[in-house]
């Protein structure tokens, strides 16, 4: 469903990716761990075509971001770390502005928006603005926003910042439905935990490089996610 | 007091300096800065050449009254520029929480955003006060009591502007707070304020200008309008009484406003941030629309939910609009001004017309800050599955949305007052929409090439970002350069002719805006 391959990214003279590859086969969860600074943000940006890289390639379901970008972005959804969303409109209109623009059917996009409001218990804040939203309410609607239109490719950027402890366990839920159905999931995050429970795959990144990359028993092998962090991460 | 210090130059410098700052390009900022420069000395030499025609117009004791009108203008667009920003610095800041979080009293906190704000005052001051005061010496010959005086009249003058912008915004604040679209209402409650300062400042100028007996004029600006009435007399009579009256009706209210805010701050701040929540809310019935429209939509409900967006862009078209109804309506005077213009300038109405709309049109740019706009939302649009081509659209519809209806409703209007003929009619119907259409594109690329996403207050973006000031002066110097062509040319061809070159002129134009922007600009925007 997604694949890496040699990516590099720069800024200026300064390099904060490089050559990195990795693949996320369809039904599954990825982790992408790393130190702030590491390089994850840039690689979410670059997969989802905010940002422009000078190497390598990346596929989404076989088609490359660039040179087939709205085949790619029609069949993913991306979830920044921060929610910063159009605080004029209302929930509802954002969601509809997001429908409309993947030509979401009404009749499935409002049973959609009922069922995922409902879940996170947001149908009654709908038609507030999304200025009186606060930070955990306004990432719920993003989270509805990306499911709404059934995307094959879920981009998470620090998904769960924010979100109380419902809320959370829901999204956990509804990822691991998405994968269930076919779909994959490439995420990064800094609690661990969740990425043990969660995920089938983790790659961490240092300094911009992959320095391990497998599923969660290779990785972990007897050891906690977090003492194999660390390990890594001081001592290459 | 260090603290305080510290807060009024940090405020200040955000105000003043980060609109050049912020390019990383050596070669931007030194553009920037030579730009800013040109603006400054054309706007002074606006000033100056309008405060010497005053004073050239009149004669002996009668000259005085050219400082009070001058001085009287300076008020009345210092309190427009205040009443645009005021709210959002004060009420609508960032910094609010992490300021209040902080061990600063509400009065230093006040007074730092009050005296920052008036700091950003001085630098319209400087072009609208100043060149009056030392042409007025220059031409009475005055003392140095009169040149000292000027520069106190420069610094406290702007004072009761803010004041009262502040407490305008303050009312607008709590009327619009109670409101579902709360930026629509206080859009439209500014607009009034705005109308109703220039109306009433056109009131004074016309009674100005028809008054006979120039002293009782003097005198009654003395009387009610002491923060600047005062203080000229106590300049130009070498009065210090006066003087300082003058000086008081000033400062006084700026630190009442001071000690009354500063009480009441926290409260006005909840009130004031607040937003209107729907009890209630039942999810409707849901219609779908077309990507184009969703994105046409997204940018409307943007451009109105800005207050400073509206104010700076819709005043073209609000104008065009209010002028047409206002000659409709003074048909008769408007007619006995026209009987007495030489025939060869009436003839030519048309082309005096379509260089006032061209002039409009040009100035009411919205897509020249539409792609800094989306500020720390770019992500949005840059990730979702749409071409840049439809973002382009979207913004330029917006634009042409504005302008269109506004200026082809002028157009109509004023053939009917000048009887026009039907073909000069749907020429100048034709170079509404071409000219609005290379504003619209040749302001979108404006902004594609001098973006800024890390603006905190949409007002730096709007008035202050260097793509802003490009398209307006760009715009300004383009129908200045038309006007002059037309002074020449006119009556050397055919009426109709002459609106053809002019609509064929906007359209070779359109067409090479559209091309860049086909070819450069969506390369130009997915490098952002």
């Amino acid at each position: 469903m997604l694949e890496i391959k040699n990516f590099s990214k720069s800024y200026g003279d300064k390099k904060v990716v490089d050559n990195l590859n990795l693949s996320v086969e369809n039904g599954e969860i990825f982790g992408f761990i790393g130190h702030n600074g590491a390089g994850k943000t840039t690689t979410i940006k670059s997969i989802v075509g905010i940002l422009d890289f000078e190497a390598g390639d990346i596929l989404i379901d076989g088609k490359s971001i660039k040179n087939d970008e709205m085949a790619c972005k029609r069949i993913m959804a991306y979830i920044p770390d921060n929610p910063d969303i159009y605080e004029s409109l209302t929930g509802i209109r954002y969601l509809n502005f997001i429908g409309d623009i993947y030509k979401v059917d009404a009749r499935l996009r409002e049973t959609l928006i009922r069922q995922y409001a409902d879940a996170f218990e947001l149908t009654a804040n709908l038609g507030d603005v999304i200025a009186s939203y606060s930070h955990g309410m306004k990432q719920k609607l993003m989270i509805i926003s990306a499911l709404i239109h059934q995307p094959k490719l879920l981009i998470l950027d620090e998904p769960f910042v924010g979100l109380d402890p419902k809320a959370a366990h829901i999204l956990k839920q509804l990822m691991r439905e998405l994968c269930d159905q076919g779909g994959s999931i490439f995420f990064s995050t800094h609690v661990l935990e969740v990425v043990e429970k969660l995920c089938d795959h983790v790659a961490i990144i240092k300094n911009g490089s992959i320095i391990t990359e497998g599923s969660i028993d290779q990785v972990m092998g007897d050891q906690s996610l977090e003492e194999v962090f660390l390990e890594l991460t001081d001592h290459e | 007091m260090s603290n305080f210090i510290n807060l009024v130059k940090l405020q200040t410098r955000n105000l003043l300096f980060s609109s050049i700052r912020h390019t990383r390009s050596k070669g931007k900022q030194a553009a920037g800065m030579g730009f800013l420069a040109f603006m400054v000395v054309t706007l002074l030499a606006v000033s100056s050449f309008y405060s010497i025609t005053l004073l050239n117009a009149l004669q002996g004791e009668e000259r005085q009254l050219a400082l009070y009108t001058m001085a009287l203008a300076a008020f009345v667009l210092l309190l427009v520029f205040a009443a645009y920003n005021c709210g959002n610095h004060l009420f609508g800041s960032k910094d609010y929480d992490l300021l209040r979080s902080m061990p600063i009293s509400k009065t230093a906190l006040v007074a730092s955003k009050l005296l920052s704000f008036l700091s950003l005052q001085y630098f319209y001051a400087l072009f609208l006060l100043l060149p009056a005061i030392l042409l007025y010496g220059l031409f009475t010959g005055q003392s140095l009591f009169y040149y000292l005086g000027g520069v106190g009249m420069f610094l406290v003058l702007p004072m009761p502007a803010v004041v009262l912008s502040a407490l305008f915004s303050l009312v607008i604040g709590y009327v619009s707070s109670h409101f579902k679209y709360k930026n629509l209402v206080s859009n439209l409650l500014m607009m009034i304020f705005i109308v109703l300062v220039f109306f009433g400042s056109f009131m004074i100028q016309t009674l100005v200008g028809s008054a006979v007996d120039v002293q009782e004029v003097i005198r009654n600006m003395q009387l009610y309008l002491p923060f600047f009435g005062l203080m000229v007399k106590g300049m130009i009579e070498g009065s210090l009484l006066s003087y300082l009256l003058g000086l008081l009706c000033n400062v006084l209210p700026f630190v009442f406003f001071v000690v009354f805010f500063a009480k009441r701050f926290t409260s006005i701040n909840s009130r004031l941030r607040g937003s209107y929540r729907e009890k209630n809310y039942k999810l409707a019935k849901i219609k779908q629309s077309s990507s184009f429209n969703a994105l046409f939509m997204k940018e409307v409900r943007r451009y109105f939910a800005c207050g400073i967006y509206v104010m700076n862009t819709a005043f073209g078209p609000v104008i065009m609009l209010g002028a047409s109804i206002f000659a409709l309506f003074s048909k008769q005077s408007l007619m006995a001004i026209m009987n007495e213009l030489p025939p060869e300038l009436t003839a030519q109405i048309s082309v005096i017309l379509a260089l006032g709309l061209i002039f409009l049109i040009v100035m009411s740019c919205t897509t020249n800050s539409s792609i800094s706009l989306e500020g720390r939302h770019l992500w949005i649009i840059k990730s979702l599955p749409i071409r840049t081509e439809e973002i382009f659209a979207a913004k330029i519809a917006l634009n042409l949305m504005i302008l269109i209806p506004a200026a082809m409703l002028s157009v109509l209007l004023l053939a009917l007052l000048f009887s026009l003929n039907i073909a000069e009619l749907l020429l100048l119907l034709l170079l509404c929409a071409v000219t609005a259409f290379f504003t619209a594109s040749f302001g979108l690329i404006v902004n594609l090439n001098f973006p800024r996403f890390d603006w905190v207050s949409e007002t730096t973006v709007v008035k202050q970002s260097m793509a802003c000031m490009i398209s307006i002066f760009g715009g300004m110097i383009l129908s200045g350069i038309i006007a002059f062509i037309s002074i020449q040319v006119i009556g050397s061809m055919p009426v109709l002719v002459y609106l053809l070159i002019l609509n064929l002129f906007f359209i070779l134009l359109g067409v090479i805006c559209l091309i860049y922007l086909k070819k450069a600009g969506i390369a130009q925007f997915k490098q952002l």
